[in-house]
């Protein structure tokens, strides 16, 4: 598109007239008088004095009569605050002029009376009125609306010519062109620049009008550039803090953000419009996300009394009824939908995302799929197609598809980071298992593999023996040496804090080497995701998310005591002020978290359920609600069928478990202030508590006096003891540990009780007992790395083989990258006559590329002889004195094998 | 296994006996050898500013390290191996102040001394800095930069020289100081990696233990030294949780540019391969085994084996790896054979 030269002429004269108020009134609105009634009307709308611009202009347009200007000022005002049907009268109802029919469309539009919007369309447009481009715009929009998208695109294509044939064009054709160009993105994305050239030309023609503004607000939030949105917004609500567009759009940027305060945001356009359809559908399809299905629903029917031809609306009120499982209503409203637009894509799109945020994965490929049959150019719903084609093991498709999404919208960082992903995966290598698909990167492969195939074939041996069922293999598993990798693959974005993911028989992880040592426990959390895989198989992705996390994390306690989310004292504290919702109402805690670390106490209390389900009515019971929410039934149904309980009486019964198994630890933290509910600049203070082997430099006095003040409670005993430590009086420290350790047995953390009495012992010389201390803090917590070393190096001291060894294996299974914990290891092994442990600890030294390979293959080689396989020791021995041809031990080794042996 | 009561080099050792009859296989060895090799390397360390108490302390004591390495593990004669140091008081050990007059006066007197092809190893420990363009190494007093460095060492002659900075800023030394017969190595990879290098401390271990002898031969080449340390420091920096701020270089062919990976096949690496220290321990063999004609032959032939290895090692690219493998165990075989003959006959089975 070309830049026309400028004509000036009598339109652009008029439209000079029109604006010229409202500029000043942008750039100072109180200071600046208006000049005319219209003018200071004008400059009251724009400042968002919405009373003040209709007592001016009510005068001015009584009856259905006064002039045009006045008139479109009027019905601009009253549409701003949803009163549409008060709009359409000031611009003359049915007798409307044509020079306003345009206005009368669009407001016609918003209320979803569709056929007569074409007709006011069309008069306005075969009128030759002075906005008849705009009208001819709304033609487009209203045949691109019901699915003739030749026909609208046909439309928007004339606008170019326009454009460039016109001479100039004033503000309202410009906005024209604009939105036609914007439409003619979706085939040829480079006209995007040029829409945002158009409104910028349009914003100069029509200074202090926010509605430019807030277009290419929204036009970059199309192209997923928020800050950038937010900045336009901004822009408008700087004069207009009640700008039901900017408001809106700021809503839609922070939804898009991740904001939690989107919901807000759009209830503030709500204030000014409460029949803003756009606003509505907003908070429903936040709602939705968060599985709050009603809420939903509510939100939905309420912007459908607005305009019952909202295509989106439809769309969240069908994603609602399926989530619901209401497939009659389903299936009203997708017809109700076709009926208006039967190659409408954003209504499967929705389903598909829906399913996917729900975890039905492979739904979530043929609701996509059907957005894409009906419009091969939705590109978003092309993208949702890939990414849980991707998900679901379709990896070629998904990334053919992936391709050509991204050719369409090559502004999509999800698009662009998913494949700048995918063209890493030539580095990964893929190691096949019984069960597994293991995917593991080139340059840890080696290490990794013996360790991660043998303890996913456990849990799924494990899972399948507690469950009777398992879901299908080959389950394909993938391991990333980068977070950032890991969360493109599971969202297309960087910056999810998850450890892994599981979509069904697809699970991906950070691989141990993405964190810090000790941050966590790769392991277990490959036991979690497997352990979602069968619930999902089994559920047929019909389990809730709070009871599938649960349940992972309870499986992960079964499986290694010190595995799994712990019982904290703040999680205690939490759930004895009732900042948990009850074990019926759980979910909530999970998908619309109330504050950051009810989440990870979600995980808690959900796998407490589980303690007790199990416990009181035996594992069956959870295999029947699998099998419950397979048939489609919900929790309380089952819950009334399984364990006999409606959901009062199951949230009763859960408090009462949880009373009683905590008895002691709640009266040990519960009458103390909760660091929730601290300051923040105590909670700082707390923080330093929290510092594992950071002196805890306080007054001692005032510490013994809150001890001394609350004898039993948890808390105030560890802080004195930690104290003590800090200044060296240990005897009176010990007294003070040992009675925080009884008040709370199973602290997990790293900077408790356990630790400081095994420094306090070690200090004395008291070798085993300090052994013992950080044996049970090991067995606590799963994460422990620098704990289990240092009961490593004690045991060593010890001479206890056995107790280095499982020290070592714990701290290995945490982080495996360091060389002379598996050369350790390898040595042990050795000793307790476990040859494939030997041989497996062996490999993995020389997968570290020591720098002392000779010495890496020689060992390793030794290692296989003695496990019975001399062909790769042979091998193993080969390349050992391929580098050191005079490496003695080795050729003795090898003369050995050839039978020559002394 | 066990050992002879007489003490014998290996193969390697061995390779440098024999080099007029290895292709290949030559270059300086450094160590006693009275019985062994006619050269009679030095080693030169210079300790330069520390700026702090800390850093004078570090220094002194990595150079301290490496001063008695070369006398104890190595064995060199006191009257070649000199240390220098900003304060020669700091140190019975310390031989000079290591100011700009103190080290060309080492340099000379080593370019008095030594025997045409005696080796000499010279070791920078201490600040770098780099500035418009110019590399230099901070002495106390006016510091030398890389060509002044490279004059000074070209007052050596044709002996095979060797300079190892540790400092900062090293970097442009590779490309300074480059030159035939000569082996640079350097503990960054350019001037602007400034930051604080913890090459000396690695390097000074290599030379201390064993460990850094990679290919078991009983000797130290500075290849092995320096693979060794680059590991060593990367690990350092890993466990540390740091960036890795220094990347070392070794040049050895003369073009001037380092390599981050050298090895024994180039383009860098051949001749740092074979420049290398032997363990006292291991460079003096009694003169009764030495007159054994029978151990001399044995010597002479598993010597050959082992160039025969490194040859078809030469070749693996192009061999089918069955082929490979089965040629190279029977060459291993054989050495293993000879070795065991040679421990026989008292002669030490190996290094």
């Amino acid at each position: 598109m070309r830049r026309s030269l400028s004509r000036p002429g009598p339109l652009l004269l008029a439209v000079t007239v029109l604006v010229a108020a409202p500029l000043q009134a942008r750039v100072a609105v109180p200071q600046v008088p208006a000049r005319s009634s219209l003018e200071a009307a004008r400059a009251h709308l724009f400042a968002g004095r919405y009373d003040e611009a209709l007592d001016l202009l009510r005068p001015m347009t009584r009856n259905g009569r006064g002039d045009p200007a006045a008139r479109s000022l009027h019905a601009r005002v009253l549409r701003d605050r949803g009163r549409y049907e008060e709009a359409l009268e000031v611009l003359g109802g049915q007798s409307t002029p044509p020079d306003l029919a345009h206005i009368r469309g669009e407001i016609l539009l918003d209320v979803g009376r569709w056929d007569e919007a074409e007709a006011a369309f069309r008069a306005s447009a075969e009128s030759g009125a002075r906005d008849a481009q705009v009208a001819r715009l709304g033609l487009g929009e209203l045949a691109f609306m019901r699915g003739s998208r030749d026909e609208a695109m046909a439309v928007f294509d004339s606008f170019i010519d326009l454009y460039n044939g016109a001479g100039t064009l004033d503000g309202e054709s410009t906005m024209a062109v604009a939105r036609a160009v914007t439409y003619l993105g979706r085939t040829s994305p480079s006209l995007f620049q040029d829409a945002l050239r158009a409104y910028d030309e349009a914003a100069d023609k029509l200074p202090g009008d926010p509605r430019p503004l807030v277009a290419v607000g929204d036009l970059f939030l199309s192209k997923y550039a928020s800050p950038d949105a937010y900045d336009e917004y901004r822009r408008v609500l700087e004069a207009n803090p009640r700008d039901p567009g900017a408001l809106w759009g700021r809503a839609r940027a922070m939804e898009f953000d991740g904001n939690p305060g989107a919901i807000a945001t759009a209830e503030q356009v709500l204030e000014v419009n409460p029949r803003h359809v756009g606003a509505r559908v907003l908070i429903a399809r936040i709602h939705l996300k968060a599985e709050a299905v009603e809420a939903a629903t509510e939100q939905v029917r309420e912007a459908l009394d607005v305009n019952p031809n909202s295509l989106e609306a439809l769309a969240v009120l069908a994603a609602a009824q399926h989530l619901a499982g209401d497939r009659a209503g389903f299936g009203a409203t997708v017809r109700r939908s076709d009926a208006l637009n039967p190659s409408y894509p954003g209504l499967h799109t929705t389903l598909a995302q829906v399913s996917a945020d729900t975890r039905k994965y492979r739904e979530a490929v043929e609701f996509a799929r059907e957005a894409v049959r009906r419009d091969p150019r939705a590109w978003d719903a092309l993208g949702v197609l890939a990414t849980n084609q991707r998900r679901t093991g379709a990896l070629t498709e998904g990334r053919r598809n992936m391709e050509a999404a991204f050719a369409g919208d090559p502004y999509n960082p999800w698009f662009k980071n998913t494949l700048d992903l995918l063209d890493t995966w030539a580095s990964y290598r893929t190691v096949e298992t019984e069960h597994f698909q293991i995917v593991l990167h080139g340059r840890e492969a080696e290490l990794l593999e013996p360790y991660v195939a043998d303890v996913a074939e456990e849990a799924f041996a494990a899972l399948s023996a507690r469950y009777g069922a398992q879901p299908p293999t080959p389950i394909r598993l993938e391991l990333y040496p980068s977070s950032a990798d890991f969360s493109v693959r599971t969202l297309g974005m960087v910056g999810l804090g998850a450890l892994g993911v599981s979509f069904g028989s697809t699970l991906v992880m950070d691989s141990p080497s993405a964190r810090e040592a000790g941050d966590f426990n790769w392991a277990s959390t490959l036991w979690h995701e497997l352990a979602h895989a069968f619930h999902l198989g089994i559920s047929d992705h019909n389990v809730p998310r709070w009871f599938s996390e649960g349940l992972a994390v309870r499986e992960q306690r079964v499986a290694r005591d010190r595995w799994g989310f712990p019982v904290s004292p703040v999680y205690l504290q939490a759930w004895h002020d009732g900042m948990m919702p009850p074990l019926s109402r759980l979910n909530e805690a999970f998908v619309r978290p109330q504050f950051p670390q009810q989440v990870v106490f979600a995980y808690t209390q959900a796998s407490l359920a589980f303690d007790w389900i199990e416990e009181d009515y035996g594992f069956q019971a959870v295999r029947d609600f699998l099998a419950g929410y397979r048939a489609g039934r919900d929790t309380p149904a089952l819950a009334r069928s399984i364990l006999d309980l409606d959901a009062e009486e199951m949230d009763g019964a859960f408090d009462r478990y949880m009373r009683e198994r905590f008895r002691n630890e709640l009266a040990a933290v519960v009458d103390i202030p909760s660091p929730l509910s601290a300051t923040l600049e105590e909670r700082e203070n707390d923080a330093e508590v929290a510092v594992p082997g950071v002196p805890v430099l306080r007054d001692l006095e005032t510490l013994r006096a809150r001890v001394r003040a609350q004898p039993g409670a948890f808390q105030p005993r560890l802080e004195l003891g930690q104290s003590l430590v800090a200044a060296g009086l240990l005897d009176e420290a010990e007294e003070h540990l040992r009675e925080a350790l009884r008040l709370f047995p199973r602290y997990p953390e790293t900077d408790g009780p356990l630790r400081h009495l095994a420094r306090i012992h070690e200090g004395r010389g008291e070798i085993r007992q300090a052994a013992d201390a950080l044996r049970r803090l090991g067995s606590l917590n799963e994460n422990a790395y620098e704990v289990y070393r240092e009961e490593a190096r004690l045991r060593r001291t010890l001479q206890d083989v056995e107790g280095e060894r499982d020290a070592l294996v714990k701290a290995v299974e945490v982080f495996p990258y360091d060389p002379d914990l598996h050369a350790r290891l390898a040595e042990l092994h050795e000793i307790a006559g476990d040859t494939g442990g030997v041989v497996r600890e062996r490999r993995a030294v020389l997968s570290l590329e020591p720098v002392d390979r000779a010495e890496a293959h020689f060992r390793l080689a030794q290692a296989l002889v003695a496990n019975g396989d001399r062909r790769e020791g042979r091998s193993q021995l080969l390349r050992a004195l391929e580098i050191a041809p005079t490496y003695q031990p080795a050729l003795e080794l090898l003369l050995q094998l050839r039978g020559g042996g002394s | 296994m066990t050992r002879g009561a007489l003490r014998l080099p290996g193969g390697g050792a061995t390779a440098c006996l024999l080099a007029a009859v290895l292709a290949g296989a030559g270059g300086p060895i450094l160590g006693a050898s009275r019985g062994l090799a006619a050269q009679q390397p030095h080693v030169l360390t210079v300790v330069g500013l520390g700026g702090d108490p800390d850093y004078r302390e570090a220094f002194l004591d990595w150079g301290l390290r490496i001063h008695n390495a070369a006398l104890e593990r190595f064995g060199l004669p006191g009257e070649h191996v000199v240390l220098l140091s900003e304060a020669p008081d700091m140190d019975p050990a310390v031989a000079g102040r290591s100011d700009r007059e103190g080290v060309e006066s080492a340099v000379a007197e080593i370019a008095r001394g030594a025997g045409p092809q005696d080796p000499v190893l010279v070791i920078l420990i201490g600040h770098g800095s780099y500035r418009g363009g110019e590399a230099r190494f901070n002495l106390p007093g006016p510091d030398l930069n890389a060509q002044e460095w490279s004059a000074l060492l070209a007052t050596l002659g044709d002996r095979p020289v060797a300079m190892v900075n540790t400092s900062s800023s090293s970097g442009p030394f590779a490309e300074a100081v480059a030159g035939p017969n000569r082996t640079v190595i350097t503990a960054t990879k350019t001037g602007g990696e400034r930051n604080e290098t913890q090459f000396a401390r690695f390097f000074a271990e290599a030379l201390e233990g064993e460990a850094a002898d990679l290919n078991k031969d009983g000797m130290l080449s500075l290849l092995e030294a320096f693979e060794y340390t680059r590991a060593e420091v990367a690990r350092f920096y890993s466990e540390e949780n740091l960036l890795l701020t220094e990347h070392a270089l070794l040049e050895d062919n003369g073009d001037g540019q380092g390599s981050e990976e050298p090895s024994r096949d180039g383009p860098d690496g051949s001749v740092a391969a074979f420049f290398r220290l032997v363990p006292a321990s291991l460079a003096m063999p009694a003169p009764e085994v030495m007159a054994d004609s029978v151990i001399v032959r044995l010597l002479n032939e598993r010597t050959a084996l082992e160039a025969s290895v490194a040859q078809l090692r030469a070749r693996r690219a192009e061999m089918d790896p069955d082929r490979y493998d089965a040629q190279l165990e029977e060459l291993l075989v054989q050495i293993a054979l000879k070795s065991r003959e040679i421990e026989a006959r008292g002669g030490g089975g190996g290094p």
